[in-house]
């Protein structure tokens, strides 16, 4: 009755082609450690959610209620308003840096709380009220989901905080994520329909990049994040100590299976299972063989798509590299085996062949599962997520959709 | 027949589902073409751009492939690749688009009646002309022959004659070699011995298997039985017993009465009693207590009648109105040392009787109606018993009766075999099979109640090379034994290849593949 109230976390909400994922957390106040209280999830029917795209609010609505209700169950007195964060990623989002000047009226004085907070708002009305042309060339409409800051100038000179100080000027460096409208509207859809407050949209690599960014001591190199999610790869680079956005693909660990189903006849429900099963060498020498061959194809042409996604960038060529492969595609056998066998990173004339390790949410040592549920690399995105919801709020910088 | 085949992509299409028809386009025809659809977003992208057009240009070596799209913007992208295509105004499998070319039907058309046109081949009634010629032979001509014996007018020449015999004996000759030779190939394969574990749920709330989440029925029974057993007294009493029964002590007196443990009660013969416990009987009222000879011995076995209370001799009203009727014989006094039940007897009896119940239960319980066991509750519920004495009854031996029952959940075998079947099937090849499905569960589980219980099952398994007997033997006719042998042992899992011929001369296998006869072990 008088025990300290517990604060509401936002539900981290995960919406995947296959499936919704919905994760309860906690913060301990003691060590800060991220308690992963609760996991929900709903399998989704094949043609609900899309690459880019809602196909049926109504049936992920539901599916993302049951989803919820497995991580908080129905309370009668509850009567909190829930918060909720989405992720997003696909080959379509378009993530983009941007450079916001803003003249103060008063240059000697100094930069106060108050002030800091309405420039972030004018930064906010500014960006939601242009229009935003696609860089990738197409017509579709797309609006702003995320806006994050990579750095503040104050008259050029970079600072990690402009509070208390002065300046003329005032640069913010951002980086923009940019989602189809029609997508965004779904999202708000989706929350209105299950009664929730949109906390924040973020991309899931923002997410795992500012964890790793935020966890990883080994400063001196550079890191490539590979998520292989469902319907495609994204790829993300650490250098520098700045996250850099590179490319999404459309190879993704569906591709996969749609490979093996295609190759044995099977639906993809067997093909799912056996994949899984080859991945973990349980199956019987010939097939496994048999299968092998079947991917040769899809993991040449998801190979291809990392190699040209790299070539997009300039990678700082004779740094040490550690790539980190996560995601529901990452355990297959064959992805961490095409990287760490063949010569595809000579094409990118890197010195030095990079290091290779599958990321797994065990490897933050910061984060305590007692669902133990949250154990494979396709949680990874979800953990990023969690980091984004629980870091103090002026690093990010972040934008709620209304 | 139209040489083109076009192929329209859908903006629902995935990256690698576009190129994996591509791909499979360009296997089967020569010339193809892609349309583009508007709203393409997919190939806006420049790393999928460039997977999709480095397809293109690898299958362009195998196939003539043009590609056409009525979005402006995106063939000024796909152009900076280097790949030709051009625009069409809009894509519809009804009209001709392309003038130049002749555009079949939607490809998925041509994809069933391509299947159609296969199975309609098959179907087809088996036309005998196709029959080797020395069959139809054998049939028509011989009779034909004889018949133009016996009705020709001509004499028939030597020459003809010889080249008759000749033929016969050539003839004769074949069908020997045809038909006498026989071949006995025995094959030893190596299986692949295999495991693999299952979460398998066995749920009391479903009616039939699903493979996808791998459940199963359950079936809550109750498993009831019944044992007895006779035992023992193996208490002593020295220097006989006193009798002891019960009677009823009948007040007619309009006021109550009590009568204190030890009130004495005289019979007819003049034995007394004594009454074990205090009791008050209400006015004009009875009451049943308990009485016990004042000596031991068998002389105070006294036939039923009235008892009554020498105490209330002083007041001959009461004495007339309070007394005891002794409704059956007592007939426990003994004069001699005898046996009684010990609480020992008791407890020995019951844990004899639970030890036999247990026993009844659990051959029931492996086994109820066809029906395996899969969990069951771990004591067996209230245990009733009939006949049990009390301890210090004076009995030589006491039978007693005992009945309880036992609660499981039960599973059809052939349900969770034909699970692991199905589950394991999607893992071997169509040239292999199963063989020696082994399933055993980690450890026998609580009683669930009416939960659906997850069980881990462990599956040991052999994969075999199916061989398909019939094609071997019409692969190795004819061929020598050297060749046949190397054949055979070139095959996938093949240990040894044992042959015997028929006759043993023969340097080559018979030339029809029925006569080869297959064991594969």
């Amino acid at each position: 009755m008088f025990g300290k109230k517990e604060i509401l976390q936002p539900l981290i909400i995960d919406i995947s082609e296959n499936i919704v994922s919905v994760l309860d957390y906690a913060i301990d106040n003691k060590t800060g450690n991220t308690i992963v209280q609760a996991l929900g999830e709903t399998r989704l029917p094949f043609g609900v959610v899309g690459t880019d795209s809602i196909e049926k609010e109504d049936i992920l609505a539901k599916a993302i209620e049951e989803a919820i209700i497995q991580v908080r169950p129905i309370q009668d007195n509850a009567k909190d308003i829930q918060t909720a964060v989405f992720g997003v990623s696909s080959p379509i989002i378009e993530i983009t840096p941007r450079l916001i000047e803003i003249q103060r009226d008063n240059p000697s004085q100094k930069v106060r709380s108050k002030e800091w907070v309405n420039t972030i708002d004018e930064v906010y009305t500014k960006f939601d009220s242009e229009s935003y042309n696609s860089y990738q060339g197409h017509n579709l409409e797309l609006s702003i989901a995320q806006i994050s800051l990579n750095n503040i100038l104050l008259d050029g000179q970079e600072v990690l905080s402009p509070i208390n100080e002065s300046a003329q000027q005032i640069s913010l460096e951002t980086i923009n994520t940019y989602i189809p409208t029609i997508y965004k509207q779904s999202l708000v859809n989706l929350a209105k329909a299950n009664n929730l407050q949109i906390d924040g949209v973020y991309q899931y690599g923002y997410g795992v990049g500012q964890l790793i960014l935020d966890y990883n001591t080994n400063t001196d190199i550079s890191v490539l994040l590979i998520d292989i999610r469902f319907g495609h790869t994204s790829i993300i680079l650490i250098q520098n100590q700045k996250i850099i956005y590179i490319q999404s693909f459309g190879v993704g660990s569906h591709s996969f299976t749609q490979a093996i189903a295609n190759a044995f006849h099977i639906t993809i429900d067997e093909a799912e299972n056996i994949r899984q099963e080859y991945s973990r060498l349980q199956l019987p020498r010939d097939m496994s063989r048999k299968i092998t061959d079947a991917l040769e194809d899809e993991i040449s042409l998801w190979l291809q798509g990392i190699i040209n996604s790299l070539q997009t960038i300039n990678i700082i060529k004779n740094i040490t590299i550690h790539i980190f492969v996560y995601g529901e595609g990452a355990e297959l056998l064959g992805i961490k085996e095409s990287l760490e066998y063949s010569n595809w990173y000579k094409a990118l004339n890197l010195t030095q062949k990079p290091s290779i390790s599958i990321l797994t949410p065990k490897q933050f040592a910061h984060i305590i599962d007692i669902t133990s549920q949250v154990d494979t690399p396709r949680f990874v995105d979800m953990l990023g997520l969690i980091h984004l919801s629980s870091i103090p709020l002026d690093i990010h910088l972040p934008y709620r959709i209304n | 027949m139209k040489s083109i085949k076009s192929l329209i992509l859908s903006t629902k299409d995935s990256l690698s589902d576009i190129i994996y028809q591509i791909k499979s386009y360009t296997k089967k025809h020569k010339k193809i073409a892609i349309y583009i659809p508007d709203s393409m977003y997919l190939l806006y992208n420049p790393v999928n751009r460039e997977l999709f057009s480095s397809a293109i240009k690898q299958l362009s070596e195998i196939a003539e492939i043009s590609s056409y799209s009525t979005d402006r913007n995106l063939i000024e992208l796909i152009k900076l690749s280097t790949i030709n295509i051009n625009f069409v105004e809009a894509i519809s499998a009804e009209e001709d688009v392309i003038p130049i070319i002749t555009l079949e039907n939607e490809p998925y058309t041509d994809f069933l009646a391509y299947k159609q046109a296969i199975q309609d081949s098959s179907s087809l009634p088996h036309n005998p002309q196709s029959e080797p010629l020395f069959q139809a032979s054998n049939k028509n001509i011989s009779p034909k022959i004889s018949k133009s014996n016996l009705n020709s007018e001509k004499p028939i020449s030597k020459g003809i004659l010889y080249l008759g015999v000749v033929l016969g004996i050539v003839f004769a000759s074949i069908m020997s070699l045809i038909l006498i030779p026989k071949a006995d190939i025995k094959i030893k394969t190596n299986a692949e011995a295999l495991n693999k574990d299952f979460e398998i749920t066995f749920d009391p709330n479903i009616t039939d298997i699903s493979s996808e989440n791998r459940t199963i029925p359950s079936i809550i029974n109750t498993i009831s039985a019944s044992v007895d057993g006779t035992y023992e007294a193996t208490g002593s009493q020295v220097g006989g017993t006193k009798a002891e029964g019960k009677i009823t002590i009948v007040n007619k007196t309009s006021i109550s009465q009590q009568l204190v443990s030890n009130t004495r009660f005289r019979s007819d013969q003049n034995k007394q009693f004594r009454l074990t416990d205090s009791v008050t009987i209400p006015a004009n009222s009875s009451i049943e207590a308990t009485i016990r000879a004042d000596a031991v011995g068998t002389d105070h076995n006294i036939p039923a009648g009235k008892l009554t209370i020498p105490g209330l001799e002083d007041n001959p009203s009461q004495f007339a109105s309070i007394y005891g009727e002794l409704k059956e014989a007592l007939k426990n006094g003994a004069t001699e040392d005898g046996t009684v039940v010990t609480d020992q007897d008791l407890d020995k009896a019951r844990i004899d009787l639970q030890k036999k119940l247990t026993e009844v239960v659990n051959t029931q319980v492996s086994e109820k109606d066809g029906l395996k066991s899969l969990a069951i509750q771990s004591k067996l519920n209230d245990i009733k018993y009939e006949g049990l004495p009390n301890a210090g009854d004076r009995v030589s031996s006491f039978n007693v009766k005992a009945n309880s029952s036992l609660d499981g959940v039960f599973y059809k075998t052939e349900d969770l075999d034909k699970l692991i079947q199905s589950l394991l099937e999607t893992q071997v090849l169509d040239s292999q099979e199963l063989n020696n499905v082994n399933i055993k569960f980690d450890k026998q589980q609580e009683f669930p109640n009416k939960q659906a219980v997850k069980v881990r099952v462990y599956v040991n398994y052999n994969v075999n090379t199916k061989f398909e007997k019939q094609e071997l033997a019409n692969k190795i006719k004819l061929k020598t034994i050297n060749q046949a042998k190397n054949y055979l042992q070139d095959l996938d899992n093949i240990d040894s290849v044992e042959m015997n011929l028929t006759p043993g001369f023969s340097p080559i296998l018979p030339i029809l593949g029925s006569r080869i006869n297959i064991i594969v072990e």
